[in-house]
Parts: C-alpha cells; sequence; structure tokens
C-alpha cells in the first residue's frame, strides 16, 4: 500500500489520459478518418488500460473487471472509497 | 450499455461548507441547462438519429454529461455535508434541508424540480441538433454566473472551470454533426423531408 498522496497522484495521472481518450473520442466521432488522432487514441488507450490495472492491483478496483480478490468483492467495500467524497 | 469507473473525471476536494454556493451550484445538477437535462437529452434524442456519427456524438457527449452530474453532486455534497444547523437557518438552506435534509435532489436554484420539459427530443435531426447547440450555450453561460459568484472559492472554481470549458467543446461537437447532417441531406432544401421519418423515393 502506499501512501494517500502517491495514490491521489496516480489517480490523477489515469484522469488525465482518460480525458485524452474522452476529448479524442468525441473528435473521431465526427472525424472517425483521421489516421494521426486515431493513433494518438490507440496509444493512449493501452496506457490507460496498464495503468488502471496497475492502480486497482495497489489500492482498489477502479472498474468491476478489476476486482481483484476472490475472497472479498472490493469493488463496493468498506476498503474503497466513494469517488464524491473529497480529501480532508 | 453503462460502465462505471470509480473515480470523478475531475478532481473535486472542497474544504469549506458554503450553503449559499451549494444552492446556486444546485442548479447544474437539476436545473433547466444543468447535466441532468443535458444527459437525458442526448441519450434519448439517439434513437431517432438517422446518421451513425450523429448517434455517436450524442451517446459518447450524453455519457460524458453523467460524469459532469456526478462532479456537480460531488460539489453540492462537499459544500453541505458540515453544515451547522446555525448555517443552514442563516443562509435560507431550511427550505431546501426540510424535504431533502443534506441529500442531493435534482432541483433548479429556485426550486423548480428537474422535469422533462428542461428538454426537448423532437425526433427530427435537423431540430435536435440546433437545440444541442442551444443547450451548450445555456450550460455554459450558467457556468459563467457560476464562477462570478465562485471567484475567491478556488476549490470550487477550478472543477467549474472544467466544465464549462467541456459544453465549448460540445457545442463544437455539435456543430460538426449538424455540418456532417447538412452534408447528408440535399443541400439545396435540405428542410425537405425528415429523414428520421419521411422516406425519399
Amino acid at each position: 500500500m502506499g501512501t494517500n498522496k502517491e495514490m491521489n497522484r496516480m489517480l490523477n495521472d489515469i484522469g488525465i489520459v482518460d480525458f485524452i481518450l474522452v476529448d479524442l473520442m468525441l473528435y473521431l466521432d465526427t472525424h472517425p478518418h483521421d489516421q494521426s488522432a486515431l493513433n494518438y487514441f490507440t496509444h493512449y488507450s493501452k496506457i490507460k488500460k496498464k495503468m488502471v490495472q496497475e492502480f486497482s492491483m495497489k489500492y482498489y478496483p477502479l472498474t468491476k473487471e478489476h476486482n481483484d480478490s476472490d475472497k472479498e468483492f472490493r469493488w463496493n467495500s468498506q476498503g474503497t472509497p466513494l469517488a464524491w467524497e473529497g480529501g480532508c | 450499455m453503462w460502465n462505471y469507473e470509480n473515480r470523478l473525471q475531475f478532481p473535486v476536494n472542497i474544504k469549506e461548507s458554503n450553503a449559499a454556493l451549494a444552492q446556486a451550484i444546485i442548479s447544474q445538477y437539476g436545473g433547466p441547462d444543468g447535466e441532468m437535462g443535458a444527459s437525458m437529452r442526448y441519450l434519448s434524442q439517439r434513437y431517432a438519429t438517422p446518421y451513425r456519427e450523429v448517434a455517436g456524438v450524442l451517446t459518447d457527449v450524453g455519457t460524458e454529461e453523467l460524469a459532469h452530474l456526478e462532479m456537480v453532486a460531488a460539489i453540492v455534497y462537499q459544500l453541505t455535508k458540515d453544515l451547522s444547523m446555525e448555517e443552514i437557518k442563516k443562509h435560507g438552506f431550511d427550505k431546501y434541508y426540510i424535504d431533502h435534509t443534506l441529500g442531493i435532489w435534482p432541483q433548479a436554484a429556485g426550486g423548480v424540480p428537474f422535469n422533462a420539459n428542461q428538454f426537448q427530443s423532437k425526433g427530427d435531426i435537423i431540430t435536435d441538433l440546433f437545440e444541442d447547440m442551444a443547450a451548450e450555450q445555456k450550460a455554459r453561460t450558467t457556468y459563467d454566473n457560476i464562477l462570478r459568484l465562485v471567484r475567491d472559492y478556488p476549490d470550487v472554481y477550478e472543477p467549474i472551470k472544467f466544465l464549462r470549458a467541456r459544453e465549448v467543446v460540445h457545442f463544437q461537437r455539435f456543430g460538426e454533426a449538424l455540418r456532417i447532417t447538412q452534408d447528408k441531406l440535399n443541400s439545396k432544401n435540405y428542410y425537405a423531408f425528415n429523414p428520421g421519418f419521411d422516406t425519399c423515393n
């Protein structure tokens, strides 16, 4: 388990990469043949996948597929923060 | 269908309660130009669109608006969760508190509950896209109004600034979707038929 600060930094970085994907996705919806945008999208998709996997193993599952324990359903359990709680 | 990622699209970390700000910001949750209306509008309109690109934009923007809805709720929640009874009474928050305590319920700042009259799904792609472009501008203006109120509160200012910037991008995308639609229709008279309803023989 890393520190809270590390966890927040990692979460923040995931947010940045995901935002690239969301914004690119909207662009690609109206420009589906833009090859360089597509390449960007593929590139960052792989990065995000890796980051979410790493984060979920170290801290808590970010999606239901990332529930890594077969002893506890950590998707919505006690140790898992709620997205809207905020810091202290 | 929808998946959920257990995080906010943009961080919200508000350390101080403020009932007055919460009452204003709740309009972006359930108000006439808020995120609930935006997401329901786009997600409802996409079924009757004849063109895939437009359906794609509506689905993806509609989904992002749900993430924004969550952010607005997080802002209101964090602004109200530590309110004392004195603060509740002092800022006129008692009217909301009576019916909802500190729960989040979709309404406009003035108290009008969220309702489907806040959006249209007209089943006509040109009409719907113009509605969507107008909706994004209305949301942008509302965020401009909020930003003026929260200038001295950087914790609140930052996520609101992000949300406002997204509305401007959405406006751009709907404009592109409209252009794509116009290109596909008869350019001499694109009101000649409703591609979602009439068939062209």
